[in-house]
């Protein structure tokens, strides 16, 4: 059971300042002025590869609670519990960004926390990125389909789920994201998409109710837990 | 709803992306100058004007609503703002000092649903909060009346029960099948236990899957009400 909520940020950077914003945003979370901030960090920066989907940009997946994510809006938006630090940063590096768009993701319960991510050791050269509309009240029979299809065929390939969720407050979305250790992990699914059995199957299902899907595949940010080190 | 208090207002609702970290001045700007300005020279009312909450949409941003008496007054009110070089230059002013802010927008004539509340209302009933439900609607093809009367009927009850108030529901005076509604929450604890009680509440999960039978889509997200001075960024 994952009793966290996710904020998911799509940012519209400086191009070419993708790694600089990246690192520059991390960094408030080792800030000690704000060690009081209820926040588990990050589940892992991202940026866009050239290869699906638009790009430059940058993916931020934040783990956080309700009680954190409340709390970090009251700090934004009243005047008390003001977050200086975060209005410091936030005007000192308008040039790496110019905006963005965001959303607070609720897990599956299979969805992994960082913590079980930095348990199981997972890594990934590559990841798969996708935000699907779905018809009204078939999200959360779509994950729970997801799990039931597509994880197994997922350990068959050797790649690993990072995220399952639904999308507060947009009741039609859900949002997953895949990691593969190196770019052949994901050839492979993807070459077997068409072949593979239980691949055919969740496809079969994904094609008959999926309405729309937007798909990115992206690099991890080199500071962060699920890059792979040499 | 008898035909007397029916909502028959016309309103403008604004978009305005914000260039770097003038969100707190551009709003400042509405409040103090703006919208003072609009009501006593157009009178154009203002219902409100927001900051989005990036945390949940678009960032940064500024979002305005306004409200005119009828369409006919809106033309008057149109009439004499533009061209804003020759009939306005108080507004011209605004406008030009407002470029440190902004420099793009997009704007939405809405036509209020007959149980929408006015700003009058708005005020007597005391509707209000430091946060608002921002509900982006796109109804199946010429079903809006009748999602406008569901939400009368069958969800303003479930909303009200769980805390929310009517702020407004609209349809797009120009584009068929697009709408808006916004609701008004207590305060941020409020928006934070709709959220944790979410997953369990079937009463709500029932009126999200009842939804698709006159909704395309809707895209629900945050706006809020800084106090003044509070917005630095």
């Amino acid at each position: 059971m994952n009793a966290n909520i996710y904020l998911h940020e799509v940012i519209y950077t400086v191009p070419g300042r993708e790694e600089p914003y990246m690192a520059s945003v991390a960094s408030l979370h080792h800030d000690p002025t704000r060690d009081h901030r209820m926040d588990s960090g990050a589940v892992q920066q991202f940026r866009t590869v050239q290869t699906s989907g638009p790009w430059p940009g940058v993916i931020n997946i934040w783990e956080k609670t309700w009680a954190g994510q409340t709390e970090d809006l009251v700090g934004q938006f009243l005047d008390t519990k003001r977050d200086s630090a975060m209005e410091d940063w936030w005007n000192r590096n308008l040039h790496l960004r110019r905006g963005g768009y965001d959303r607070l993701l609720i897990p599956t319960d299979y969805s992994p926390t960082i913590a079980e991510l930095a348990a199981r050791d997972v890594t990934g050269e590559v990841f798969w990125h996708e935000i699907a509309w779905l018809p009204f009240g078939e999200p959360r029979r779509y994950l729970d389909t997801l799990g039931e299809r597509l994880l197994p065929a997922l350990d068959e390939f050797g790649l690993d789920l990072i995220g399952a969720y639904r999308v507060a407050m947009r009741p039609r979305q859900v949002l997953t994201i895949i990691g593969a250790r190196d770019w052949s992990r994901l050839g492979a699914l993807l070459d077997a998409s068409t072949s593979h059995a239980g691949m055919q199957q969740w496809n079969a299902y994904r094609a008959s109710t999926v309405d729309q899907a937007d798909e990115l595949l992206l690099l991890p940010a080199r500071h962060g837990t699920l890059y792979t080190r040499p | 709803m008898n035909a007397s208090t029916e909502n028959r207002h016309a309103y403008i609702h604004d978009r305005i992306t914000i260039e770097g970290g003038g969100r707190g001045r551009m709003i400042e700007m509405i409040r103090d100058r703006w919208a003072p300005h609009l009501e006593r020279r157009h009178g154009v009312r203002l219902v409100g004007v927001w900051a989005t909450v990036g945390s949940t949409a678009d960032w940064p941003e500024v979002r305005v609503q306004w409200e005119m008496e009828d369409w006919a007054q809106f033309a008057r009110a149109q009439e004499g703002q533009y061209p804003m070089e020759e009939r306005d230059v108080f507004l011209t002013e605004l406008w030009n000092q407002a470029l440190d802010y902004r420099k793009r927008g997009h704007s939405m004539l809405l036509r209020a649903a007959p149980f929408s509340p006015d700003v009058a209302s708005i005020a007597a009933d005391g509707i209000g909060g430091d946060v608002i439900l921002h509900e982006d609607v796109r109804s199946l093809p010429g079903r809006m009346a009748d999602y406008h009367a569901a939400l009368l009927s069958e969800y303003l009850p479930l909303a009200e029960a769980r805390g929310l108030r009517l702020l407004g529901a609209y349809e797009h005076a120009l584009v068929p099948n697009l709408g808006m509604n916004l609701w008004a929450l207590r305060d941020w604890p409020h928006w934070q236990s709709l959220m944790e009680s979410e997953p369990d509440d079937a009463e709500l999960a029932a009126w999200t899957v009842r939804q698709g039978e006159w909704l395309a889509d809707i895209d629900g997200f945050l706006v809020a009400v800084p106090p003044s001075g509070a917005l630095r960024t």
